[in-house]
């Protein structure tokens, strides 16, 4: 981030996130959608806070349950530990 | 009997052949039917590696079905999936309380073009895993690195009206976090 001005206390102009769900009604939260979940998770296979994808609070509520689901199964991984290396 | 409309999702062994793993889910299919229940449409999916191993193994078949039953099928269903030894992990999900069979007849018509066209993508990279598991994971490498950068920019999104004054709660709640880091450095 580039440094804070005088003028602006210590903030820098964020860009307003949007969730995605919203902005594009045809994209479902499904578990079966592995690739799409990816996004939504760390490396190590934690499921991201609203605060850094801008997801909304209702689709973050699906997308949750559709993270948990697609981990059982094994479509993501719970940790990293465990997966896979590909 | 009240039809409720469900999904299970199963996945199979991989040394099953394409014949038995059909049987397997014709057998299921048949206990639905048996039950007055109606299946909407079974996906087979090609042989995937596993995000984690799975009774030791790292491949498995998947197979989506989708199907209206009534409720008291699923208990049974899912006793046996148990006992199968085929099925490796099952999942069934409750799509929706109510089942309509006309809707359903629409979504048939729908997944089935999906698969369709899954299938003529996916013919030519699955000869290629056959060929070597190296070219595969090259695949998958780009979308990791994806999914890294992903959260922090958001879609490009249609750019809203210059808002003079940007809404003052959030600038205090973006401070507050500032703020956080700020004392996490020190």
């Amino acid at each position: 981030m580039a440094p804070p001005t005088r003028f602006r206390r210590r903030r820098v102009y964020v860009r307003r996130k949007v969730c995605r769900f919203c902005a594009d009604k045809n994209l479902a939260i499904d578990y079966k959608n592995a690739d799409l979940l990816k996004s939504f998770i760390t490396e190590r296979g934690k499921i991201l806070p609203k605060r850094v994808t801008g997801t909304c609070a209702k689709h973050q509520r699906r997308l949750t349950t559709a993270i948990k689901k697609a981990r059982i199964m094994a479509l993501i991984p719970f940790t990293s530990g465990h997966a896979i290396k590909d | 009997m009240k039809l409720r409309h469900y999904e299970t999702m199963l996945l199979l062994h991989p040394e099953l052949n394409k014949e038995q793993r059909e049987e397997l889910v014709q057998k299921y299919s048949q206990i639905i039917t048996d039950a007055g229940g109606e299946m909407v449409f079974v996906d087979h999916w090609p042989l995937r590696k596993l995000a984690y191993p799975v009774q030791k193994l790292t491949q498995g078949y998947y197979v989506v079905m989708e199907y209206g039953a009534p409720g008291t099928v699923i208990q049974e269903l899912t006793r046996l999936f148990r006992i199968d030894e085929g099925i490796m992990k099952f999942l069934t999900d409750k799509l929706d309380e109510e089942f309509d069979p006309e809707e359903a007849a629409k979504r048939r018509a729908e997944l089935e073009k999906k698969s369709q066209e899954r299938d003529a993508g996916s013919e030519e990279a699955e000869s290629v895993v056959e060929e070597g598991g190296e070219t595969a994971s090259e695949a998958t490498a780009p979308a990791e690195k994806q999914e890294e950068t992903e959260p922090e920019t958001p879609e490009p999104q249609p750019e809203p009206q210059p808002e003079p004054q940007p809404e003052p709660q959030e600038e205090e709640q973006e401070a507050a976090a500032d703020d956080q880091t700020q004392e996490n450095k020190e």
